[in-house]
Protein backbone atom coordinates (compact mmCIF):
# COMPACT_ATOMS: atom_id res chain seq x y z
CA UNK A 1 0.00 0.00 0.00
CA UNK A 2 2.76 2.19 0.57
CA UNK A 3 4.79 1.51 -2.24
CA UNK A 4 2.16 2.35 -4.17
CA UNK A 5 1.65 5.87 -2.62
CA UNK A 6 5.06 6.29 -3.46
CA UNK A 7 4.54 5.73 -6.85
CA UNK A 8 1.73 7.69 -7.27
CA UNK A 9 3.46 10.93 -5.70
CA UNK A 10 5.90 10.20 -8.19
CA UNK A 11 4.31 10.37 -10.86
CA UNK A 12 2.73 13.73 -9.41
CA UNK A 13 6.01 15.67 -9.01
CA UNK A 14 7.41 13.92 -12.50
CA UNK A 15 3.78 15.12 -14.11
CA UNK A 16 4.54 18.98 -11.98
CA UNK A 17 7.90 19.08 -13.47
CA UNK A 18 7.00 18.72 -16.75
CA UNK A 19 4.33 20.99 -16.96
CA UNK A 20 6.72 23.53 -15.30
CA UNK A 21 9.49 23.26 -17.70
CA UNK A 22 6.73 23.32 -20.52
CA UNK A 23 5.64 26.13 -19.39
CA UNK A 24 9.08 28.13 -18.94
CA UNK A 25 9.69 27.32 -22.35
CA UNK A 26 6.58 28.50 -23.80
CA UNK A 27 6.92 31.51 -21.94
CA UNK A 28 10.91 32.25 -23.01
CA UNK A 29 9.98 31.32 -26.43
CA UNK A 30 7.40 33.53 -26.69
CA UNK A 31 9.61 36.70 -25.16
CA UNK A 32 12.35 36.19 -27.21
CA UNK A 33 9.62 36.09 -30.63
CA UNK A 34 8.27 39.43 -29.38
CA UNK A 35 11.56 40.71 -29.04
CA UNK A 36 12.73 39.68 -32.37
CA UNK A 37 9.21 40.93 -34.03
CA UNK A 38 10.03 44.41 -32.37
CA UNK A 39 13.78 44.50 -34.00
CA UNK A 40 12.32 43.62 -37.15
CA UNK A 41 9.44 45.89 -37.22
CA UNK A 42 12.10 48.84 -36.30
CA UNK A 43 14.23 48.06 -39.39
CA UNK A 44 10.99 47.31 -41.75
CA UNK A 45 11.56 49.83 -44.41
CA UNK A 46 8.43 51.29 -45.99
CA UNK A 47 8.01 52.43 -49.63
CA UNK A 48 7.84 56.01 -50.02
CA UNK A 49 6.43 58.11 -53.30
CA UNK A 50 7.76 61.30 -53.40
CA UNK A 51 5.99 64.54 -54.95
CA UNK A 52 6.64 68.42 -55.36
CA UNK A 53 4.00 70.73 -55.32
CA UNK A 54 3.93 73.54 -57.74
CA UNK A 55 2.28 77.10 -57.29
CA UNK A 56 1.57 79.22 -59.94
CA UNK A 57 -0.04 82.34 -59.30
CA UNK A 58 -1.98 80.61 -56.17
CA UNK A 59 -3.32 77.51 -57.91
CA UNK A 60 -1.54 74.57 -57.01
CA UNK A 61 -0.44 71.39 -58.59
CA UNK A 62 0.69 68.27 -57.68
CA UNK A 63 3.49 65.95 -59.35
CA UNK A 64 5.81 63.61 -58.70
CA UNK A 65 9.32 63.93 -57.52
CA UNK A 66 11.85 64.48 -60.28
CA UNK A 67 15.41 64.66 -59.86
CA UNK A 68 16.94 67.97 -59.49
CA UNK A 69 13.38 69.31 -58.05
CA UNK A 70 13.89 71.63 -55.28
CA UNK A 71 12.30 74.13 -52.86
CA UNK A 72 11.73 77.48 -54.23
CA UNK A 73 12.63 76.36 -57.47
CA UNK A 74 11.73 78.64 -60.33
CA UNK A 75 10.11 76.70 -63.10
CA UNK A 76 9.01 79.12 -65.54
CA UNK A 77 6.24 82.02 -66.66
CA UNK A 78 2.83 80.48 -66.42
CA UNK A 79 -0.37 82.02 -66.32
CA UNK A 80 -0.83 85.56 -66.79
CA UNK A 81 2.44 86.71 -66.02
CA UNK A 82 3.29 84.84 -63.04
CA UNK A 83 6.14 82.78 -62.28
CA UNK A 84 5.29 78.99 -61.06
CA UNK A 85 7.50 77.73 -58.92
CA UNK A 86 8.03 74.24 -56.02
CA UNK A 87 6.48 75.23 -52.91
CA UNK A 88 7.37 72.30 -51.39
CA UNK A 89 8.48 68.60 -51.76
CA UNK A 90 7.00 65.55 -49.38
CA UNK A 91 7.00 61.60 -49.09
CA UNK A 92 4.09 59.89 -48.48
CA UNK A 93 4.03 55.84 -47.33
CA UNK A 94 2.78 53.56 -50.35
CA UNK A 95 0.14 51.28 -48.89
CA UNK A 96 0.89 47.60 -50.11
CA UNK A 97 -2.30 45.92 -51.18
CA UNK A 98 -2.95 42.82 -48.71
CA UNK A 99 -2.59 39.68 -51.15
CA UNK B 1 7.47 -6.64 -8.95
CA UNK B 2 6.14 -4.26 -6.30
CA UNK B 3 9.62 -4.34 -4.08
CA UNK B 4 11.81 -3.46 -7.29
CA UNK B 5 9.37 -0.78 -7.98
CA UNK B 6 9.33 0.74 -4.88
CA UNK B 7 13.04 0.19 -5.11
CA UNK B 8 13.12 2.50 -8.14
CA UNK B 9 10.87 5.42 -6.95
CA UNK B 10 12.83 5.93 -3.93
CA UNK B 11 16.15 6.46 -6.18
CA UNK B 12 14.17 8.76 -8.17
CA UNK B 13 12.38 10.61 -5.71
CA UNK B 14 16.23 11.05 -4.17
CA UNK B 15 18.03 12.24 -7.42
CA UNK B 16 14.81 15.07 -7.90
CA UNK B 17 15.61 15.69 -4.35
CA UNK B 18 19.12 16.68 -5.50
CA UNK B 19 18.14 18.52 -8.03
CA UNK B 20 16.04 21.13 -6.55
CA UNK B 21 18.89 21.19 -4.17
CA UNK B 22 21.22 21.93 -6.64
CA UNK B 23 18.67 24.36 -8.67
CA UNK B 24 18.22 26.26 -5.20
CA UNK B 25 22.19 26.18 -4.58
CA UNK B 26 22.39 27.48 -7.95
CA UNK B 27 20.00 30.34 -7.34
CA UNK B 28 21.63 31.30 -4.26
CA UNK B 29 25.37 31.71 -6.45
CA UNK B 30 23.38 33.89 -8.61
CA UNK B 31 23.12 31.41 -11.76
CA UNK B 32 19.87 32.66 -12.61
CA UNK B 33 22.15 36.01 -13.21
CA UNK B 34 24.32 34.43 -14.96
CA UNK B 35 21.73 33.29 -17.40
CA UNK B 36 19.80 36.37 -17.42
CA UNK B 37 23.58 38.00 -18.69
CA UNK B 38 23.99 35.40 -20.96
CA UNK B 39 20.77 36.06 -22.49
CA UNK B 40 21.09 40.16 -22.78
CA UNK B 41 24.75 39.28 -24.12
CA UNK B 42 23.24 37.20 -26.83
CA UNK B 43 20.56 39.61 -27.59
CA UNK B 44 23.07 42.68 -28.13
CA UNK B 45 25.29 40.67 -30.18
CA UNK B 46 22.43 39.75 -32.69
CA UNK B 47 21.45 43.42 -32.94
CA UNK B 48 25.25 44.09 -33.21
CA UNK B 49 25.14 42.32 -36.39
CA UNK B 50 22.46 44.90 -37.84
CA UNK B 51 24.39 47.61 -36.62
CA UNK B 52 27.12 46.75 -38.35
CA UNK B 53 25.48 46.06 -41.75
CA UNK B 54 23.98 49.40 -40.97
CA UNK B 55 27.12 50.85 -40.99
CA UNK B 56 28.41 48.56 -44.41
CA UNK B 57 25.63 49.56 -45.96
CA UNK B 58 26.12 53.37 -45.68
CA UNK B 59 29.82 53.25 -46.37
CA UNK B 60 29.56 51.25 -49.72
CA UNK B 61 26.78 53.48 -50.76
CA UNK B 62 29.29 56.68 -49.98
CA UNK B 63 31.81 54.99 -51.47
CA UNK B 64 29.82 54.82 -54.76
CA UNK B 65 28.76 58.24 -54.51
CA UNK B 66 32.39 59.44 -54.49
CA UNK B 67 32.88 56.98 -57.55
CA UNK B 68 30.07 58.28 -59.75
CA UNK B 69 31.54 61.68 -59.17
CA UNK B 70 35.11 61.06 -59.87
CA UNK B 71 36.13 61.36 -55.88
CA UNK B 72 40.33 61.49 -55.74
CA UNK B 73 41.04 58.77 -52.93
CA UNK B 74 37.53 58.01 -51.69
CA UNK B 75 38.43 55.19 -49.32
CA UNK B 76 41.08 57.72 -47.66
CA UNK B 77 38.66 60.86 -47.76
CA UNK B 78 36.17 58.37 -46.11
CA UNK B 79 38.28 57.01 -43.39
CA UNK B 80 39.40 60.38 -42.41
CA UNK B 81 35.88 61.77 -41.74
CA UNK B 82 35.22 58.62 -40.00
CA UNK B 83 38.12 58.88 -37.19
CA UNK B 84 37.54 63.21 -37.54
CA UNK B 85 37.22 65.01 -33.95
CA UNK B 86 36.76 68.03 -32.57
CA UNK B 87 37.87 68.52 -28.99
CA UNK B 88 35.88 70.51 -26.79
CA UNK B 89 37.18 73.51 -25.37
CA UNK B 90 37.68 74.11 -21.45
CA UNK B 91 34.34 74.99 -19.97
CA UNK B 92 36.18 75.59 -16.11
CA UNK B 93 37.35 79.10 -17.41
CA UNK B 94 34.11 80.12 -19.25
CA UNK B 95 35.68 83.35 -20.28
CA UNK B 96 35.41 83.45 -24.08
CA UNK B 97 34.26 79.86 -24.30
CA UNK B 98 31.79 80.68 -27.34
CA UNK B 99 34.40 82.31 -29.24
CA UNK B 100 36.36 79.21 -28.62
CA UNK B 101 33.90 76.98 -29.61
CA UNK B 102 33.08 79.00 -32.38
CA UNK B 103 37.01 78.44 -33.35
CA UNK B 104 36.93 74.88 -33.49
CA UNK B 105 33.71 74.64 -35.04
CA UNK B 106 34.88 76.93 -37.62
CA UNK B 107 38.19 75.24 -38.74
CA UNK B 108 36.41 71.85 -38.41
CA UNK B 109 34.05 73.21 -41.30
CA UNK B 110 36.76 74.75 -43.52
CA UNK B 111 38.84 71.67 -43.17
CA UNK B 112 36.07 69.53 -44.33
CA UNK B 113 35.45 71.87 -47.40
CA UNK B 114 38.94 71.97 -47.91
CA UNK B 115 39.30 68.17 -48.25
CA UNK B 116 35.79 67.73 -50.52
CA UNK B 117 36.85 70.17 -52.37
CA UNK B 118 40.22 68.63 -53.04
CA UNK B 119 38.69 65.59 -53.36
CA UNK B 120 36.02 66.24 -55.89
CA UNK B 121 37.63 69.26 -57.73
CA UNK B 122 35.27 68.63 -60.95
CA UNK B 123 31.79 68.94 -59.14
CA UNK B 124 29.32 71.24 -58.36
CA UNK B 125 28.81 72.72 -54.49
CA UNK B 126 25.43 70.90 -54.19
CA UNK B 127 27.47 67.44 -54.90
CA UNK B 128 30.20 68.12 -52.85
CA UNK B 129 27.50 69.58 -49.91
CA UNK B 130 26.08 66.10 -50.55
CA UNK B 131 29.11 63.82 -50.19
CA UNK B 132 30.00 65.85 -47.00
CA UNK B 133 26.61 65.17 -45.55
CA UNK B 134 26.89 61.23 -46.97
CA UNK B 135 30.05 61.05 -44.90
CA UNK B 136 29.33 62.22 -41.73
CA UNK B 137 25.76 59.80 -41.99
CA UNK B 138 28.86 56.90 -42.93
CA UNK B 139 30.73 58.35 -39.38
CA UNK B 140 27.36 58.49 -37.29
CA UNK B 141 26.43 55.00 -37.95
CA UNK B 142 30.29 53.53 -37.92
CA UNK B 143 30.64 55.46 -34.12
CA UNK B 144 27.53 54.28 -33.09
CA UNK B 145 28.64 50.91 -33.97
CA UNK B 146 31.88 50.93 -32.44
CA UNK B 147 30.73 52.80 -29.02
CA UNK B 148 28.28 49.56 -28.42
CA UNK B 149 30.45 47.09 -29.31
CA UNK B 150 33.16 48.81 -26.76
CA UNK B 151 30.50 49.11 -23.95
CA UNK B 152 29.39 45.13 -24.79
CA UNK B 153 33.34 44.50 -24.38
CA UNK B 154 34.01 46.72 -21.51
CA UNK B 155 30.79 45.02 -19.84
CA UNK B 156 32.14 41.53 -20.41
CA UNK B 157 35.75 42.41 -19.74
CA UNK B 158 35.15 43.62 -15.90
CA UNK B 159 31.96 41.62 -15.18
CA UNK B 160 29.73 44.62 -14.97
CA UNK B 161 25.99 42.92 -15.95
CA UNK B 162 24.57 46.68 -14.57
CA UNK B 163 26.40 48.04 -18.15
CA UNK B 164 25.66 44.68 -20.13
CA UNK B 165 22.04 45.53 -19.25
CA UNK B 166 21.91 49.06 -19.13
CA UNK B 167 23.28 48.68 -22.97
CA UNK B 168 20.79 46.00 -24.03
CA UNK B 169 17.48 47.82 -22.77
CA UNK B 170 18.86 50.88 -24.77
CA UNK B 171 19.79 49.30 -27.57
CA UNK B 172 16.33 48.82 -29.34
CA UNK B 173 15.80 52.66 -29.12
CA UNK B 174 19.88 53.00 -30.78
CA UNK B 175 19.20 50.63 -33.40
CA UNK B 176 15.90 52.91 -34.27
CA UNK B 177 18.35 55.99 -34.80
CA UNK B 178 20.76 54.46 -36.70
CA UNK B 179 18.30 52.73 -38.80
CA UNK B 180 16.47 56.48 -39.78
CA UNK B 181 20.15 57.92 -40.59
CA UNK B 182 20.66 54.94 -42.65
CA UNK B 183 17.18 56.48 -44.35
CA UNK B 184 17.73 59.62 -44.31
CA UNK B 185 20.87 58.85 -46.11
CA UNK B 186 19.22 58.09 -49.37
CA UNK B 187 16.65 61.38 -49.16
CA UNK B 188 20.03 63.02 -48.94
CA UNK B 189 22.11 62.22 -51.57
CA UNK B 190 18.21 62.04 -53.61
CA UNK B 191 18.51 65.52 -52.43
CA UNK B 192 15.01 65.47 -51.06
CA UNK B 193 14.33 68.16 -48.05
CA UNK B 194 14.34 67.04 -45.13
CA UNK B 195 12.08 67.56 -41.80
CA UNK B 196 14.89 70.13 -40.37
CA UNK B 197 14.73 71.90 -43.97
CA UNK B 198 10.87 72.65 -42.39
CA UNK B 199 12.52 76.56 -41.41
CA UNK B 200 14.35 77.47 -44.61
CA UNK B 201 11.39 75.59 -46.42
CA UNK B 202 8.99 78.61 -44.22
CA UNK B 203 11.73 81.23 -45.21
CA UNK B 204 11.20 80.39 -49.26
CA UNK B 205 7.83 80.16 -49.31
CA UNK B 206 7.72 83.83 -47.17
CA UNK B 207 10.09 85.17 -49.67
CA UNK B 208 8.16 84.17 -53.36
CA UNK B 209 9.52 83.11 -56.57
CA UNK B 210 10.86 86.17 -57.62
CA UNK B 211 13.48 86.86 -53.98
CA UNK B 212 17.18 87.35 -54.93
CA UNK B 213 19.25 85.73 -52.53
CA UNK B 214 22.37 86.81 -51.60
CA UNK B 215 25.14 85.62 -49.98
CA UNK B 216 25.90 87.93 -46.53
CA UNK B 217 28.03 84.99 -44.27
CA UNK B 218 29.63 81.37 -44.92
CA UNK B 219 26.62 79.06 -46.99
CA UNK B 220 23.94 81.79 -45.85
CA UNK B 221 21.91 84.05 -47.79
CA UNK B 222 19.51 86.63 -47.40
CA UNK B 223 16.86 88.40 -49.42
CA UNK B 224 14.60 91.82 -49.06
CA UNK B 225 10.81 91.45 -48.97
CA UNK B 226 8.02 93.72 -48.70
CA UNK B 227 5.17 92.44 -46.69
CA UNK B 228 2.02 94.78 -45.83
CA UNK B 229 4.20 97.91 -45.72
CA UNK B 230 7.16 95.92 -43.68
CA UNK B 231 10.37 95.53 -44.79
CA UNK B 232 11.57 92.12 -44.28
CA UNK B 233 14.86 90.43 -44.04
CA UNK B 234 14.44 86.91 -44.93
CA UNK B 235 17.41 84.53 -44.25
CA UNK B 236 18.43 81.05 -44.43
CA UNK B 237 20.86 78.96 -45.35
CA UNK B 238 22.24 78.53 -49.02
CA UNK B 239 20.80 75.72 -50.41
CA UNK B 240 19.95 73.44 -52.56
CA UNK B 241 23.34 71.92 -50.98
CA UNK B 242 22.38 70.27 -47.61
CA UNK B 243 24.00 73.22 -45.13
CA UNK B 244 23.04 74.85 -42.17
CA UNK B 245 24.69 77.84 -42.59
CA UNK B 246 25.93 81.05 -40.02
CA UNK B 247 22.12 82.46 -39.40
CA UNK B 248 23.36 84.11 -36.22
CA UNK B 249 26.75 85.75 -37.67
CA UNK B 250 24.01 86.55 -40.37
CA UNK B 251 21.57 88.66 -38.49
CA UNK B 252 24.10 90.33 -36.42
CA UNK B 253 25.23 91.83 -39.61
CA UNK B 254 22.37 92.54 -40.71
CA UNK B 255 20.99 94.41 -37.44
CA UNK B 256 24.14 96.35 -36.97
CA UNK B 257 24.14 97.44 -40.56
CA UNK B 258 20.31 98.67 -40.26
CA UNK B 259 21.32 100.32 -37.12
CA UNK B 260 23.80 101.83 -38.52
CA UNK B 261 21.48 103.35 -40.90
CA UNK B 262 19.01 104.31 -38.59
CA UNK B 263 16.78 101.88 -39.38
CA UNK B 264 16.70 99.47 -36.19
CA UNK B 265 14.45 96.42 -36.59
CA UNK B 266 11.42 95.81 -34.83
CA UNK B 267 11.12 92.41 -34.46
CA UNK B 268 13.57 89.03 -34.98
CA UNK B 269 11.24 86.08 -35.60
CA UNK B 270 13.20 82.31 -35.71
CA UNK B 271 11.31 79.32 -37.21
CA UNK B 272 12.84 76.15 -36.76
CA UNK B 273 11.96 72.18 -36.52
CA UNK B 274 11.72 71.14 -32.92
CA UNK B 275 11.31 67.60 -31.27
CA UNK B 276 8.29 67.06 -30.14
CA UNK B 277 7.27 64.87 -27.28
CA UNK B 278 5.78 61.27 -27.33
CA UNK B 279 2.20 61.80 -27.88
CA UNK B 280 2.27 65.52 -30.15
CA UNK B 281 1.05 65.53 -33.22
CA UNK B 282 3.76 66.17 -36.13
CA UNK B 283 3.33 69.48 -38.13
CA UNK B 284 1.66 71.11 -35.54
CA UNK B 285 3.13 74.78 -34.37
CA UNK B 286 3.66 77.06 -31.49
CA UNK B 287 5.12 80.18 -30.80
CA UNK B 288 7.41 81.82 -28.27
CA UNK B 289 10.08 83.89 -26.85
CA UNK B 290 13.90 82.98 -28.05
CA UNK B 291 15.54 81.95 -30.75
CA UNK B 292 14.53 78.70 -32.18
CA UNK B 293 17.95 77.00 -33.06
CA UNK B 294 19.42 73.97 -32.23
CA UNK B 295 22.94 75.02 -32.48
CA UNK B 296 25.92 74.05 -29.29
CA UNK B 297 25.86 77.61 -28.52
CA UNK B 298 27.56 79.76 -31.15
CA UNK B 299 24.91 81.14 -33.15
CA UNK B 300 22.39 81.23 -30.27
CA UNK B 301 24.26 83.27 -28.63
CA UNK B 302 24.20 85.72 -31.49
CA UNK B 303 20.75 86.15 -32.00
CA UNK B 304 20.38 86.92 -27.87
CA UNK B 305 22.98 89.19 -27.66
CA UNK B 306 22.03 91.27 -30.77
CA UNK B 307 18.21 91.21 -29.76
CA UNK B 308 19.37 92.54 -26.00
CA UNK B 309 22.22 94.65 -27.43
CA UNK B 310 18.97 96.83 -29.64
CA UNK B 311 16.56 96.14 -27.72
CA UNK B 312 14.50 94.20 -30.36
CA UNK B 313 11.63 91.34 -29.41
CA UNK B 314 13.27 88.07 -30.14
CA UNK B 315 10.09 85.58 -31.36
CA UNK B 316 10.30 81.79 -32.02
CA UNK B 317 7.86 79.89 -34.39
CA UNK B 318 8.74 75.67 -33.90
CA UNK B 319 7.66 73.27 -36.75
CA UNK B 320 6.76 70.03 -33.99
CA UNK B 321 8.46 66.38 -35.38
CA UNK B 322 10.17 63.06 -34.29
CA UNK B 323 14.17 62.67 -34.73
CA UNK B 324 12.49 60.48 -37.38
CA UNK B 325 11.20 62.89 -39.49
CA UNK B 326 13.49 65.14 -38.30
CA UNK B 327 16.38 63.64 -40.61
CA UNK B 328 14.31 61.82 -43.37
CA UNK B 329 12.24 63.13 -46.24
CA UNK B 330 9.60 65.46 -45.19
CA UNK B 331 5.87 64.12 -44.98
CA UNK B 332 2.51 65.28 -45.71
CA UNK B 333 2.53 66.47 -42.32
CA UNK B 334 5.18 68.44 -42.23
CA UNK B 335 5.23 70.03 -45.11
CA UNK B 336 1.40 70.90 -43.70
CA UNK B 337 3.12 72.29 -40.65
CA UNK B 338 5.12 74.38 -42.95
CA UNK B 339 2.39 75.86 -44.47
CA UNK B 340 0.79 77.22 -41.06
CA UNK B 341 4.05 78.45 -39.65
CA UNK B 342 4.00 80.70 -42.79
CA UNK B 343 0.55 81.97 -42.20
CA UNK B 344 2.07 82.17 -38.20
CA UNK B 345 4.88 84.25 -38.57
CA UNK B 346 2.91 86.62 -41.09
CA UNK B 347 -0.31 86.77 -38.11
CA UNK B 348 2.76 87.89 -35.45
CA UNK B 349 4.48 90.19 -38.18
CA UNK B 350 1.11 92.06 -38.45
CA UNK B 351 0.64 92.20 -34.60
CA UNK B 352 3.95 93.17 -33.30
CA UNK B 353 5.17 95.42 -36.20
CA UNK B 354 3.37 98.14 -38.04
CA UNK B 355 3.93 99.03 -41.32
CA UNK B 356 7.18 100.95 -42.37
CA UNK B 357 8.95 98.81 -39.58
CA UNK B 358 11.52 96.14 -40.38
CA UNK B 359 11.33 92.98 -39.09
CA UNK B 360 13.89 89.80 -39.50
CA UNK B 361 12.80 86.46 -40.25
CA UNK B 362 15.37 83.62 -40.27
CA UNK B 363 14.46 80.22 -41.18
CA UNK B 364 16.97 78.05 -39.22
CA UNK B 365 17.93 74.30 -40.64
CA UNK B 366 19.63 72.19 -43.42
CA UNK B 367 18.19 73.88 -46.59
CA UNK B 368 19.21 69.96 -48.74
CA UNK B 369 16.68 70.03 -51.50
CA UNK B 370 15.58 73.64 -50.86
CA UNK B 371 16.93 77.01 -53.08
Amino acid sequence: MQTLMQADNLAQTAAFLLLFTLVLVIVMAYLMSKQKALTKSMLIQSRRRFYSVIDCGGSQQVREFQPGDYVGKVLGPCGEGGQAWIIGIYSEEVKESMK
Amino acid sequence: MVEGASSLATWIQTLLQLLWMLFIVMLILGFNQRLQVYLWVRDIRSKMVILDSLASEARNRTLDFLLKNNAKNPETLLNRVQEFFVIEPVTIEPTDIIKRLEHLFNIRVRRFKEDFEKALSDVDEVVRGKAEVAAEITAVLNFIHKLVRHYLLLGEKTNNWVLIMQLQLQLSQILQIASTYRRALEDFLEGRPVGDAAGPMTAVRLAGPNAKWIEIERDTTYTEVDFEGRKLFIIKAKGPAPEVGKPGSAVEKIVKSLAEKGRTPSLIITVDAALKLEGEDSGTIADGVGAAIGDPGPEKIKFERVAAEYGIPLRAVIIKMSLEEAVMAVDKKIYEGVEKAVERVKEIIRSESSPGDVVIVAGIGNTGGVV
